[in-house]
């Protein structure tokens, strides 16, 4: 039975909108209780992607199953077994979490009492009990992101789909979030997430980016990393870093230079030693090989594509 | 069952906002009492001055006879034809009636004696009426005068042809009733459809939308989930609008009660599906606020037959009117109020009031669903 290992099963899945093919046959798997990262800019793909998948539009081409339904024959199908949430967390402001929670529930069919137990529980695990009474327009920021989590979980989907769930969050919820992402994906939930803040990505087991329609890269974070493998990463320091990315750049051996921070990020040739490397420019008070972060990943990546 | 989650979810928020609530329901019977006090076609008192130059027996009997009634009212007795020229010129009076010198001997004489009115024609259609009064007036003086000329001579003259016409159902040709009937429609009208209006849009505004899109239910149950709620609340101002008509206005239900409520509720929902379908096409709150006022409005006081008789417009506006769903309650509840209509005469309108709004509805479902997503 597939079924049971994989969540997301996408093949040559294809939206076009007229002339223009936002999304140009994509495959890609997502297995069972994963946290696949999705990424990519605005503009990529990646909403038109997560709307083809939730059913909420019909794919020009190709095939989609998400947790055994084929979204272009079963959209309703589809929206039964998952859950979502977006980054503006829709809820009803005028509503208390506990009657957000119970409309969520309710509009998905469940029984008054069994909707009981499972709010209590959800609300427990989300440290949202004590607050099940107040509006949920009056809730901070990091409890409304929970409570939106709340009421996409409540029917017990078999796959979330989070869309920018962490946006406008604070480092420590944030850091907590994901720690109850790790919690559901290891009892068995499939996570589908998109994010534009790489150094989470890199809490998914998988990620793939999306480009101009196309799946460019997709692995394991640290295999993404292993594409760099060819160059190292070094972090130079100087008084005035800026002044210095033209020369940088135009040294034969270097691949790439950024600025990252009050330093320079500069990918080269692995075969030519850092003492050799920055020889002849000035100014550079300090130079340290470091491991590159997804964020050199996908700015090779881009750099790649554009 | 999941349209209930819907119906007790539009239900809390009603409540939550006691304000709008409270518009909901009294709103429309307030707009009743001030335009019912405030609109009225009936012409009464219309004000007259009358410049006597015969100064007889005879002149005199004729302007008792004309500001015997409530009709006219003798506003001021003229001297010269300048101030009379200038009561009319500053609208102290609306009629002015020249009883020329040798009025009295003419009708000694059995002549044709003439009189000259004049009629502020600035309203129209209050001077139409004016003259009618004038007319019938000199019209029954005269006849008395032959009728008293053939007595005086031994004889009982009969005239050839008196047409006898009774008006029905309104017999004091009292326009309140009629216009407070359209008036009900009217106020019902923009009412529903403003309150639904900004139901769709509003959670599209907030993301929520997007959230019930993603969920199993359907865009029928989302549309009837959040037009119930209104439904019942809309059916409460309408019991409390009929209410203050019959209190303030005197109105009563001649005719069958049980088509009135059905009337009542299938108008209601063609309003608030109205406001749905609105509110499934715009974009803001404001546009579809404004969208809804305009699209309530306009029809129902101008192609409803509310003020302006619908059989008196262009055949082009009359096709228009069709899809008016004002004018089919505005004919069964004058039906009902005035001649005590009941289903048999109704029956076309209530068929009418039905397909709107189940068009609406169903139009609306269609729609939500090709929201588009932002």
């Amino acid at each position: 039975m597939t079924e049971n290992l994989t969540a997301i099963e996408v093949s040559r899945l294809e939206k076009r909108f007229g002339p223009f093919r936002a999304v140009k046959g994509i495959d890609f798997t997502v297995g069972r209780g994963e946290i696949y990262g999705f990424l990519g800019a605005n503009g990529a793909g990646k909403s038109t992607t997560i709307k083809m998948l939730c059913g909420l539009l019909e794919p020009s081409g190709g095939t989609a199953l998400v947790a055994g339904v084929d979204v272009a024959k079963d959209p309703e199908g589809v929206k039964r077994r998952i859950g979502y949430m977006c980054q503006k967390f829709s809820l009803y402001e005028d509503l208390t979490a506990a009657e957000n929670v119970d409309f969520f529930g309710g509009i998905y069919g469940m029984a008054p009492d069994r909707l009981k137990a499972r709010r209590d529980e959800v609300f427990a695990l989300l440290e949202l009990t004590e607050r099940k009474n107040t509006f949920a327009g009056d809730l901070p920021r990091g409890f409304q992101q929970r409570l939106a989590l709340a009421c996409a979980i409540i029917h017990e989907p078999d796959i979330i789909f989070l869309d920018e769930p962490t946006a406008g969050v604070d480092p420590i919820q944030r850091r907590a979030f994901w720690d109850l992402i790790y919690s559901f994906s290891a009892a068995g939930t499939t996570i589908f997430v998109t994010t534009h803040f790489l150094d989470e990505a890199e809490f998914c087991h998988r990620i793939s980016f999306i480009a101009d329609g196309e799946i460019v890269a997709e692995d394991t974070p640290a295999g993404l990393k292993k594409l760099l493998s060819a160059w190292r990463l070094y972090e130079v320091q100087a008084a005035d870093p800026a002044s210095l990315l033209p020369a940088v750049r135009r040294l034969p051996a270097v691949k790439s230079a950024a600025l990252f921070g009050d330093t320079l990020h500069v990918m080269a040739d692995a075969a030519v030693p850092a003492e050799e490397l920055f020889a002849g420019v000035a100014g550079i008070t300090a130079v340290e090989q470091v491991t590159p972060t997804l964020e050199d990943v996908f700015l090779h990546i881009a750099g790649k594509t554009t | 069952m999941n349209l209930h989650a819907v119906i007790k979810k539009e239900f809390i928020q009603i409540g939550r906002d006691p304000r709008s609530l409270f518009m909901l329901i009294f709103f429309p019977a307030f707009l009743l009492l001030f335009f019912g006090y405030v609109l009225s076609f009936d012409v009464r008192n219309v004000t007259l001055g009358v410049l006597d130059l015969d100064s007889t027996q005879r002149s005199r009997e004729l302007t008792l006879t004309l500001t015997g009634g409530e009709y006219f009212r003798l506003e001021t007795m003229f001297t010269n034809r300048d101030n009379l020229d200038a009561a009319l010129d500053d609208g102290t009076v609306m009629v002015a009636l020249v009883i020329p010198e040798g009025f009295a001997k003419a009708l000694e004489r059995g002549e044709t004696a003439p009189v000259q009115g004049f009629i502020d024609g600035s309203d129209g259609r209050k001077a139409a009426i004016a003259q009618g009064y004038l007319q019938a007036y000199t019209t029954a003086y005269g006849q008395r005068i032959v009728a008293d000329w053939a007595l005086r001579m031994g004889r009982k003259i009969s005239l050839p042809i008196t047409p006898e016409g009774r008006i029905w159902y309104n017999p004091e040709l009292k326009s309140s009733l009629f216009l407070i009937a359209g008036l009900i429609v009217f106020i019902l009208m923009i009412t529903g459809t403003i309150s639904t209006a900004l139901s769709v849009v509003r959670e599209r505004e907030r993301g929520t939308m997007e959230q019930l899109l993603v969920s199993p239910l359907s865009a029928v149950t989302v549309i009837i989930g959040k037009t119930l709620p209104y439904l019942a609340i809309a059916g409460v101002s309408t019991v409390i609008i009929l209410l203050v008509g019959n209190l303030a206005f005197d109105v009563v239900i001649k005719g069958s009660m049980l088509l009135l409520a059905a009337a009542a509720l299938l108008f209601v929902l063609a309003a608030l599906g109205q406001g749905i379908l609105i509110s499934t096409i715009t974009s803001s709150q404001q546009v579809a606020f404004f969208a809804a006022s305009l699209s309530s409005m306009l029809p129902s006081l101008l192609l409803s037959g509310f003020i302006f008789p619908i059989s008196g417009m262009p055949p082009v506006i009359q096709a228009v009117t069709v899809v008016v769903p004002a004018k089919y309650f505005v004919e069964l509840l004058r039906g009902i109020m005035m001649r005590g209509a009941g289903f048999e005469t109704g029956m076309y309108d209530l068929l009418a009031l039905a397909l709107f709004s189940t068009f609406m509805i169903v139009v609306s479902a269609v729609r939500l669903k090709k929201v588009r997503l932002v």
